[in-house]
């Protein structure tokens, strides 16, 4: 009779027991795991797009986006024929009508020209032309004649926006969108993401990160840095804890060649036509536009670490991370990094 | 009697805490990462890091998988931009080939690891 007892004691102990295990073992798992994300992956602006979308399962909202980045490429490429961009490089100098989002990004892009004093400049493309950083077996650099020359048509305040007609006071200037378009194809792709309710996801923009919302855990994004000319693609400096916001960084060993000892990177610095030398190797921007951290990563490499920080310091809601050539890292006061 | 539930109520929470830390090693252990290889946005294969091998992409590129990590190591595009990138692994990270729009990118192979201490993502 007290054995029945004891066997009952020890069962009921055993299964107190058991009840304590299982959440401690592999099944906890299961209730941590996210729900499948949809993802998916497109090749535009000369870049990759990966989509990460959480929290919906509609499948056909990674193609809207595609289509909407291939919409936009059409209308803001610079080598494609018959874009905004183009019919306005194109244009002698005559008014030219561009599309609504046109307009409106090369108001942004002023904007980011007129804040920097023209250390940021989108009519950067005559200089751009003349370097070819995808030729790095043979690299040559420009002539100095012909840099000389390009140099002469460089100035924004040449660009004259009235609503959609744009007129290049410059007939020899040239519009170039590269470091901002992304980011603001970013934000309109978030903008169309959250408008079909998706309200947690990734978006991956050649680079570019722009987080919506939180994870579907309820915790922030962790985003790596990458290491510049670090050995392999995960190879990170920093990690950023992040939510709900854009993380953007450009850097030197992204295009570059090297000649006689010397590298040339294609963040071009507008005063000389050459490479700009500011002791960077790369600069990340923390903010809630992804426009405003493309144009701003450029802006800050131009500016250098001291005065990068400084212009930082003075904006609102935004931060900034700054590796050095010794890849010695300085950050504005705010900026959420997390131990590698 | 009372001390002898106790025993056995420790041990079992012994063992329990035992095969759990056990079976977290074992499952950190078993994860050598994989990559995922897309052409044109569409999944080509999935590739264990475990083994050293060569993986023809097509007639495009070619990648090979060594000590855990994967490069691009051919591409008959003009520019070889791809055969330059850095290596991935299970860390993550991707390599691109934009005129054949081959992309490779390093996977951990733990389902469960889609937790903390790995990225979501790198800006680059």
């Amino acid at each position: 009779m007290s054995n029945i007892t004891n066997w009952k004691k020890y069962m009921s102990c055993l299964l107190l027991c058991l009840s304590l295990i299982l959440p401690l073992s592999g099944w906890s798992h299961s209730s941590r795991s996210f729900p499948a994300p949809i993802t998916d992956t497109g090749f535009y602006f000369d870049t990759v797009v990966n989509l990460t979308l959480y929290d919906t399962v509609d499948q056909e909202l990674t193609g809207e986006c595609f289509s909407l980045m291939a919409d936009y490429e059409t209308m803001l490429s610079r080598t494609r024929e018959g874009s905004d961009i183009w019919n306005v490089n194109h244009s002698n100098g005559q008014p030219t009508e561009v599309s609504a989002e046109t307009a409106a990004l090369i108001e942004t892009a002023l904007k980011y020209c007129e804040l920097s004093d023209g250390v940021f400049d989108i009519t950067i493309a005559p200089v751009m032309d003349l370097w070819d950083f995808h030729e790095t077996k043979a690299p040559s650099l420009p002539e100095e004649a012909m840099l000389k020359e390009a140099l002469s048509h460089v100035n924004y305040k040449k660009v004259l926006l009235e609503g959609t007609t744009v007129t290049l006071a410059d007939p020899k200037a040239a519009i170039d969108l590269g470091g901002i378009a992304k980011g603001y194809i970013a934000d309109q792709l978030k903008e169309f993401l959250l408008s079909k309710g998706v309200s947690s996801g990734l978006i991956d923009l050649g680079g570019n990160i722009l987080t919506i919302g939180e994870k579907p855990d309820g915790q922030s994004w962790r985003i790596g840095i990458r290491k510049p000319f670090g050995e392999t693609a995960a190879d990170i400096i920093a990690i950023a804890i992040v939510d709900d916001q854009s993380m953007v960084t450009s850097g030197t060993y992204e295009r570059y060649f090297e000649k006689d000892g010397i590298l040339y990177h294609h963040i071009l610095n507008p005063e000389n036509g050459y490479p700009a030398d500011t002791g960077l190797q790369s600069v990340s921007i923390l903010s809630s536009s992804s426009a405003d951290g493309d144009a701003l990563s450029t802006v800050c490499f131009l500016l250098g670490k001291e005065r990068g920080m400084e212009l930082i310091e003075s904006l609102d809601g935004i931060e900034a991370m700054f590796v050095t050539e010794g890849q010695h890292i300085y950050q504005t006061s705010g900026f959420p990094r997390d131990l590698p | 009697m009372k001390k002898k539930e106790i025993c056995i109520f420790s041990g079992i929470l012994l063992l329990a805490v035992l095969l759990w830390l056990s079976m977290t090693a074992l499952r950190r252990s078993k994860d050598y990462g994989e990559i995922r290889i897309t052409v044109g946005g569409t999944e080509y294969g999935i590739y264990s890091l475990k083994e050293d091998q060569k993986i023809s992409i097509g007639t495009t590129n070619v990648c090979v998988i060594q000590n855990g990590t994967a490069k691009m190591t051919e591409a008959n595009c003009p520019d070889h931009l791809c055969m330059k990138q850095p290596a991935v692994d299970l860390r993550g990270g991707l390599i691109i080939c934009l005129p054949n729009q081959v992309v490779i990118e390093g996977i951990s192979s733990d389902p469960a690891a889609g937790g903390h201490n790995i990225l979501d993502a790198v800006s680059r």
